[in-house]
């Protein structure tokens, strides 16, 4: 081979010739370790973190399903409590009862009521306000207003005024009557779950230990021939 | 017979040069055995972790139908958590529930011979109108209330003495 006249083995001295192909191998060979390391590394590292990802996945799903298991029997009971005492429709009627049941029990009579407006706040909770005119003994009526406080659904006494006019002993009484909507969405399924705190259980016990209004279910009964009244 | 070599001298590499090209060479070929036994163990690697994270996915599939089957123990838990966060804030409130018991404290106390006319009960006072006709009585009442320590604040609005109702005495009660 020659440039300009000039041969190639004359231009490259002989030793820098025979070193130039290994060099060029090594050369070659640090390319494509650096290629082949480099790329493997990355889609290995890709393949670990998705794998670290979906095994974390799958400990939130197991410990979630073991966690469902478990309450599974005594949730619905811990529902009920609940719903109980903060139903998601206005609750007046249900209270109505359970102040008359209560003013029954501490011999007090109830001579008047009235109920305001309702109002809603924006954590979702929606109260009423409900004014009683009571009549009865001094104690009695205290007692009564006391144990307003212990019956379901949730209520908080705003304002007592007991007043003796001659030999009567009256009182109004203003309360509030909570009730709010239920949440309409449950978390994303591969969102850890959430157990009740101790904070909580003892709150729900506090909330079990209210005095829950009487509710009758009827029984669906076969239907029975009628005799004609008009015969 | 001796070796002749019948090329000129400054064509041939020296014999140093010639070890040191053998030796890139001898590298040259450890290295490409290395990166191939490299690349296979990438490659297994990777298949390796690849068939981990189908069968993770195979079992979280499980999982998530098995969720969905107690969906409604999950509902009603969050539904039991909502109910609780609101009857919190509701506890939380304001009310006059301290002080309604701080009267019935307060009824103990009352002497007899006295009795209490009228009261009202707000979340942080409570007024209080007492009548007596005997003005022992008065204080007896009077050194029970302070002594007991029910109320932080007490305060008097008035005392009023009539002949024929005797004391009339008001007080605002707080703390």
């Amino acid at each position: 081979m020659a440039i300009l006249g000039i041969s190639f083995e004359k231009i490259i001295k002989p030793n820098v010739r025979i070193l130039m192909p290994p060099i060029f191998l090594v050369i070659a060979l640090a390319f494509l370790g650096i290629f082949v390391v480099k790329n493997g590394l990355e889609r290995i590292y890709a393949q670990l973190n998705k794998l670290e990802d979906v095994e974390k996945t799958l400990g939130i799903l197991q410990e979630k399903v073991d966690i469902l298991r478990e309450i599974q029997g005594i949730v619905l009971s811990q529902a009920d409590i609940s719903v109980i005492s903060l139903p998601e429709k206005n609750p007046s009627l249900l209270m109505l009862t359970q102040l008359n049941n209560l003013a029954q029990e501490k011999e007090v009579a109830i001579i008047d009521k009235s109920i305001q407006v309702a109002e809603s706040d924006s954590s979702g909770i929606v109260s009423m306000q409900l004014s009683l005119e009571l009549e009865g003994e001094f104690t009695n009526i205290l007692s009564f207003i006391q144990d307003i406080q212990k019956v379901a659904p949730l209520s908080t006494v705003e304002e007592i005024h007991i007043e003796k006019i001659i030999n009567e002993i009256t009182s109004n009484v203003s309360l509030s009557v909570f009730w709010g909507d239920f949440p309409t969405r449950i978390p994303p399924i591969t969102e850890p779950i959430k157990t009740l705190t101790a904070k909580e259980e003892v709150l729900l016990d506090q909330l079990g230990n209210l005095t829950r209004p009487e509710l009758t279910d009827l029984s669906a009964t076969e239907p029975i021939i009628r005799d004609n009244p008009f015969r | 017979m001796p070796a002749i070599n019948l090329l000129p001298k400054d064509l041939t590499p020296k014999e140093g040069v010639v070890k040191v090209a053998d030796l890139i060479k001898k590298i040259v070929t450890i290295g490409f055995t290395g990166l191939i036994i490299s690349l296979i163990v990438l490659i297994a690697s990777y298949f390796y972790i690849n068939e981990k994270i189908k069968e993770a996915q195979k079992r979280q599939e499980n999982i998530k139908i098995e969720i969905s089957a107690l969906e409604q123990t999950e509902v009603r838990l969050v539904l039991v958590k909502d109910r609780l966060q609101k009857a919190e804030t509701i506890l939380a409130l304001d009310t006059a529930k301290e002080e309604i018991n701080k009267l019935d404290l307060l009824f103990d106390l009352l002497p007899s011979g006295a009795e209490i006319n009228e009261t009202t009960v707000s979340q942080n006072e409570t007024t209080l109108i007492i009548h007596t006709d005997n003005s022992a009585i008065l204080s007896e009442f009077l050194a029970k209330i302070v002594s007991s320590g029910i109320y932080s604040g007490i305060g008097l609005i008035s005392l009023q003495y009539n002949q024929f109702a005797g004391f009339i005495l008001e007080l605002m009660l707080s703390g």
